[in-house]
């Protein structure tokens, strides 16, 4: 019989299998003793760390008292050794009946401290702590400063004991037990010293918390590093401890949400230690094997419409239904914190700390950002979940909180509304930074690694779906070489898997991205409005362009990632189905177009007579924003965007130039005059813009535009409202200083005319620059007058106010107007190009 | 003279008998216990293999008469060519064309070589002169023949006067009329450590329904099943056979592929085995009748076409499907 047959025989003896499982038994026994022997040490570590930390206190004063000892043992010994010296009493030994006074003294003294540590902390466990659970009461009464006193105390107390026992039996202690004695006792009463100091602690909750990160950090290492993470009840012991411990943050939480806090140090002390709680599963949650015990367990309930047979036909013959099956839970921790973080910080706005809450936010963005960098954007969407709920319905603080300053109020409001999009800004920031990660990888080499050895998967930090496919791949790839002595499976069969693995995580990521990014924004505005805080509505529409900008620009990442993925795909597997790799960027422009004219209806909502200089000038900076919304709405052809928002920019114009001569009337009146224009002649600008573009796509908004003209000028010509477009021209061109107005205005005409260019309309050679194809260009006959002005004239009519002076306005100027030469020009070319063009008659020159 | 009995009314030099393992006249224990063997084994996987390596020449489609491969006799005009058909027992009488005769002879023939050498006797017919007509390729039951440098002898039922071996009756056979086929050695070798495992594993298999009415502590049907096929690839790797999938259930798709195509080599070399065989029944029929050919196959897969099937998996060249589906 070959070793082979004899294994396959043993599989089918039942002695085999007891003894198999006797085996395992005793396997899970020793890890449970390394475990415990791993926790004793830690526990020892923790100790010793606070023995020290006591010892660095009194460090000091027992050097002193050290000092003082060997002062006048010295001293002692000097004396003994003059003969007739006043002292020498001193150096004698002393008898049992001369120390037994201090002993019952010291022994006295230090029964009375561990009673009065004990009276104490059971008082305060009986009274605080009187409706708390049970974990958090020992959490309390195990605190490691407590423990090391009270080991002290015993220490001392079993000593003097011992050496009153030794003078009853006649046996003659040595005198340096004595020494010990008194030092031990000395140390106690310090100790004692130290530890009163921390009485109010006893009182904190939130002082309860702090040895529990370094708990988790070290349950969680358990669990992701080393032999322990491959060991089944390893795995369990880690996650017991680590339940414990986010049940003991939950417990604490409720604890001290149900109590009226008048400072939110407390809670807000709590929430960080709960961040360090998920930025250490964070950091090594990807090392974690997906099969370990680590993970909770949630049921997964069976589809009846795709069951398999055997369970189906079971399942109908006896009238049952399956068992769901139990899978791992990925996020059990992210979600408790979230929950907790949640009521930790409301109890914080309660007691009035906003601006902790909203530092708190930061770091919770910053814990987001970090999970979604390490592929874990579920994590991250869960954590700031909770937060994003709280800042929506307690965001505002409340008329009530009277203890808060008026403009303090405000800007807390404003930061917390801010933070309300920025929580989600950093997880799309996050993602991008793991792709660029994933695109500066060698993958290639990466999939090996992780096949090579199933253990150094989770290592690879790749999406979870992908490391547990890798791991599998790798266990696979090991029955390969034992059974064929080489391993069978292709690299090119290995990374397709694991790149469509990848694309799949990077393409459901970015749906669930675009999906939250489009509903969530609008749905925090319309919380705030309908609060009626127009402000925190703006803040908040606002920080949602930031972010709908980021993803304009970091969209190509996303793009460079699919191509590099699907460089990996192979027609030849079973199995070559990929994910859609096209990104679509329209969803994001249709976001930004909705928050601009949502900003284009708060606008009037939130100006003030004058810009107050202790808060953020929303009104001018959405002033500034529509302006450069409506520009591009115009230069894209997003009709309805661009109507809407010129609307409200001509509807502003006189609040806005109110609003600055306020600002300026300390100023001299040239930079009066400089400023206040720039509202003018930027709808009058857009309307050129309007005209152009109107001419180049055939359709466009320059009718809406002429019609909200002529609500607001009167018919014929002149009028105080045409005198003032007028002055304001003439104004911009009697000055020769770059202003900033202008700087914009000539950047607007650089994008537009990129626009031009990129749809192929460019010079018909006369002032064509190099890498412009002739050929392919259309003729200057093919385009229209304002096109072909803008073209030719390589800048010289870049501000395009003239060409709305010329299309609408000469109209309404009174014989003898005076209007700038350039604009005359403007006006005169265009009039030749349309005669032109009618056949009319006409000049080039 | 008939097609479905072309040696009629011609003397046979055959002295092989025919009968059945457990027929009426056969009471002899001993012998069916030596026989039952090869036939009546009630392992799973032994009988699944020996189908599935049976299955390495392609049958014709639905009712085509044209085969899907090709038999060539080469120097054979057409009426050696009616000769040689004549000459392969067929499944189900004589064949219709050489390509069914030479499958089915090839099919038979594999299964006894998963048990040891296979032999066949070359019968030959004549006519009322005396002189020799035609001939017939007749397997014998694997086990019943014992072969030595000089004797060849077959095992059969008792029958008065029959002298016996170990107290089983045999007569004696013709050494110069019986051709004997062997696998490669290494393939034998490889058979003969495959075969006890795969009894073994259908052994324990059934044995895990006792362990789980049993309640066997520590008994978990999937780790058997696991265990079991871990051990069966691991000791099977030459031979290739997966167990119709059962073994590889939960293996990458690679290695079914690879396993594949190490099974599909192994069909070739038995068939290569069987063929030369035949090759030497045809040269023992042709000198004594007068005819010379050579038997070859067509439009079969090669040694060649499983290496190039290996090179296109390891650089990705061809479909996975495509390659899973290469076979006889």
């Amino acid at each position: 019989m070959t070793i082979a047959e004899w294994k396959l025989r043993l599989l089918g003896s039942a002695h085999y299998w007891i003894i198999r499982s006797r085996f395992r038994a005793g396997l899970g026994r020793m890890s449970a003793g390394r475990q415990a022997v791993s926790v004793g040490r830690t526990s020892v570590s923790e100790r010793v760390r606070a023995v020290l930390s006591l010892a660095r206190k009194f460090g000091w004063v027992a050097a002193g008292s050290l000092l003082l000892w060997v002062a006048l043992e010295v001293g002692a010994r000097v004396a003994s050794a003059i003969p007739g010296a006043p002292f020498a009493t001193l150096t004698n030994r002393v008898t049992s009946g001369s120390y037994g006074d201090l002993l019952s003294a010291g022994v006295g003294a230090v029964a009375t401290f561990l009673g009065l540590y004990w009276a104490t902390v059971g008082v305060v466990a009986s009274t605080v702590y009187q409706a708390a659970p049970a974990e958090v009461r020992s959490l309390f009464i195990e605190q490691r400063s407590g423990t090391a006193l009270v080991r002290g105390i015993v220490y001392a107390l079993n000593l003097g004991l011992l050496l009153l026992a030794a003078d009853t039996i006649g046996v003659a202690p040595p005198a340096a037990s004595l020494i010990v004695f008194a030092a031990l006792c000395a140390v106690a009463t310090l100790r004692l010293v130290v530890l009163g100091s921390q009485l109010f602690n006893f009182f904190d909750l939130s002082q309860l918390g702090r040895p529990l990160p370094a708990r988790f950090r070290v349950a969680v290492r358990r669990a992701a590093i080393g032999r322990s993470a491959h060991d089944g009840l390893s795995q369990s012991i880690a996650h017991e401890e680590a339940s414990r411990i986010v049940e003991l943050y939950e417990s604490l939480t409720a604890l001290i949400t149900s109590r009226r806090y008048q400072h939110a140090d407390g809670p807000t002390r709590l929430a960080r230690q709960l961040l360090l709680v998920a930025a250490a599963n964070a950091s090594m949650k990807n090392a974690i094997p997906t099969s370990s015990r680590w993970w909770s367990q949630q049921a997964r309930h069976q589809n009846w419409l795709t069951m398999d047979h055997t369970r189906l036909s079971m399942s109908l013959a006896t009238a049952t239904g399956p068992s769901p099956e139990l899978v791992p839970d990925h996020l059990w921790v992210e979600r408790s914190a979230s929950a907790s973080l949640r009521d930790l910080l409301a109890a914080a706005i309660a007691a009035g700390g906003l601006p902790q809450v909203v530092a708190i936010c930061d770091s919770v963005a910053d814990a987001g950002r970090l999970l979604s960098a390490r592929f874990q954007v579920l994590e991250a969407l869960e954590l700031i979940a909770g937060v994003q709920e709280l800042l929506l319905a307690n965001g505002p603080t409340r008329p009530e909180d009277a203890n808060v300053q008026g403009d303090r109020r405000t800007l807390n409001d404003m930061a917390a509304a801010e933070r309300s999009i920025l929580l989600l800004t950093n997880v799309w920031l996050g993602f991008i930074s793991s792709l660029e990660s994933l695109l500066r990888s060698d993958l290639p080499a990466i999939f090996e690694k992780s096949v090579s050895n199933p253990h150094d998967a989770y290592l690879s930090g790749l999406p979870r779906d992908t490391t547990t496919l890798l791991a599998d791949i790798g266990e696979k790839i090991g029955l390969e070489v034992r059974s064929e002595g080489h391993r069978i499976s292709p690299n090119w069969w290995v990374s397709h898997y694991a790149a469509r693995s990848v694309s799949r995580y990077v393409r459901g990521t970015l749906d669930l991205l675009e999906q939250r990014l489009a509903k969530q924004p609008l749905e925090i505005i319309a919380g705030y409005r309908a609060m009626n805080r127009p402000d925190l509505a703006v803040v908040a529409a606002v920080s949602t362009l930031e972010l709908v900008n980021k993803m304009q620009v970091h969209i190509s990442t996303v793009q460079q990632t699919f191509e590099r993925l699907h460089a990996f795909r192979k027609a030849e597997t079973d199995n070559s189905e990929w994910v859609t790799t096209e990104v679509q960027i329209e969803d994001a422009l249709d976001l930004r177009d909705t928050i601009s004219v949502v900003l284009g209806e708060l606008l009037p909502t939130i100006a003030g007579p004058a810009h107050n200089e202790r808060f953020p000038d929303l009104y001018g900076q959405v002033h500034q924003n529509l302006a450069e919304r409506t520009f591009e709405a115009i230069i894209e052809g997003r009709v309805d965007t661009a109507r809407s928002l010129f609307a409200v920019l001509l509807s502003e114009v006189d609040r806005a130039r109110n609003r600055i001569m306020e600002d300026l009337q300390d100023r001299d009146s040239q930079t009066k005059v400089l400023y206040s224009v720039e509202p003018v002649v930027a709808v009058m600008e857009l309307s050129g813009y309007a005209a152009l573009f109107q001419e180049v796509n055939g359709e466009g908004i320059w009718d809406d535009v002429v019609t909200m003209w002529e609500t607001l000028l009167p018919a014929g010509t002149g009028g105080p409202a045409v005198e003032l477009l007028v002055a304001s021209v003439n104004a911009l061109d009697g000055v020769f200083a770059i202003t900033t107005g202008g700087l914009m205005r000539s950047e607007r005409a650089q994008r537009a005319r990129e626009q031009l260019r990129q749809r192929g309309l460019h010079s018909d050679g006369r002032y064509a620059r190099p890498g412009h194809q002739r050929g392919a260009t259309p003729s200057q006959s093919t385009v229209g007058p304002i096109t072909g002005l803008i073209l030719d004239d390589l800048g010289l009519y870049d501000d395009l106010i003239d060409v709305f002076i010329a299309e609408y306005l000469e109209a309404k100027l009174s014989t003898g107007t005076e209007l700038p030469a350039r604009t005359r020009s403007v006006i005169e070319t265009l009039r030749r190009s349309r005669k032109k063009a009618d056949g009319s008659g006409g000049s080039d020159d | 003279m008939t097609r479905d009995d072309p040696f009629g009314g011609m003397a046979s030099s055959r002295l092989a008998r025919t009968y059945y393992v457990d027929g009426g006249g056969n009471r002899d224990s001993k012998l069916r216990n030596l026989l039952r063997e090869d036939y009546g084994s009630s392992s799973l996987y032994l009988r699944m293999f020996q189908e599935d390596v049976g299955h390495m020449l392609p049958w014709r489609s639905g009712s085509s008469a044209d085969a899907r491969f090709v038999v060539t006799l080469e120097g054979a005009d057409d009426s050696t060519r009616q000769l040689v058909l004549d000459s392969l027992p067929g499944r189900n009488g004589p064949p219709r064309i050489l390509e069914d005769g030479i499958r089915d002879f090839v099919e038979a023939t594999s299964r006894d070589l998963t048990l040891g050498p296979s032999h066949f006797e070359v019968v030959f017919f004549s006519d009322d002169a005396g002189d020799l007509r035609s001939f017939a390729f007749e397997p014998l039951m694997a086990k019943s023949v014992s072969r030595s440098r000089r004797r060849v002898i077959q095992m059969v039922p008792a029958e008065p006067g029959l002298p016996t071996r170990r107290g089983i009756p045999f007569v004696e056979l013709d050494p110069a009329r019986i051709i004997t086929i062997e696998l490669p050695r290494p393939l034998r070798r490889a058979l003969s450590k495959a075969v006890p495992l795969w009894r073994a594993a259908a052994n324990q298999s059934l044995r895990g329904t006792d362990l789980l009415i049993d309640h066997t502590r520590g008994y978990d049907f999937k780790v058997q099943q696991r265990l079991i096929a871990d051990q069966l690839l691991r000791s099977t790797a030459k031979i290739g056979w997966s167990g119709r999938d059962l073994l590889t259930e939960a293996t990458l798709d690679p290695y079914k592929v690879a396993r594949h195509l190490n099974f599909v080599s192994f069909q070739i070399e038995v068939r290569n085995a069987i063929v030369a065989g035949l090759q030497r029944g045809l040269d023992l029929a042709g000198t004594k009748i007068g005819f010379k050919v050579k038997l070859g196959l067509d439009q079969v897969v090669t040694l060649d076409d499983v290496e190039q099937a290996k090179a296109d998996l390891n650089a990705g060249t061809q479909h996975i499907g495509a390659l899973m589906r290469i076979e006889r």
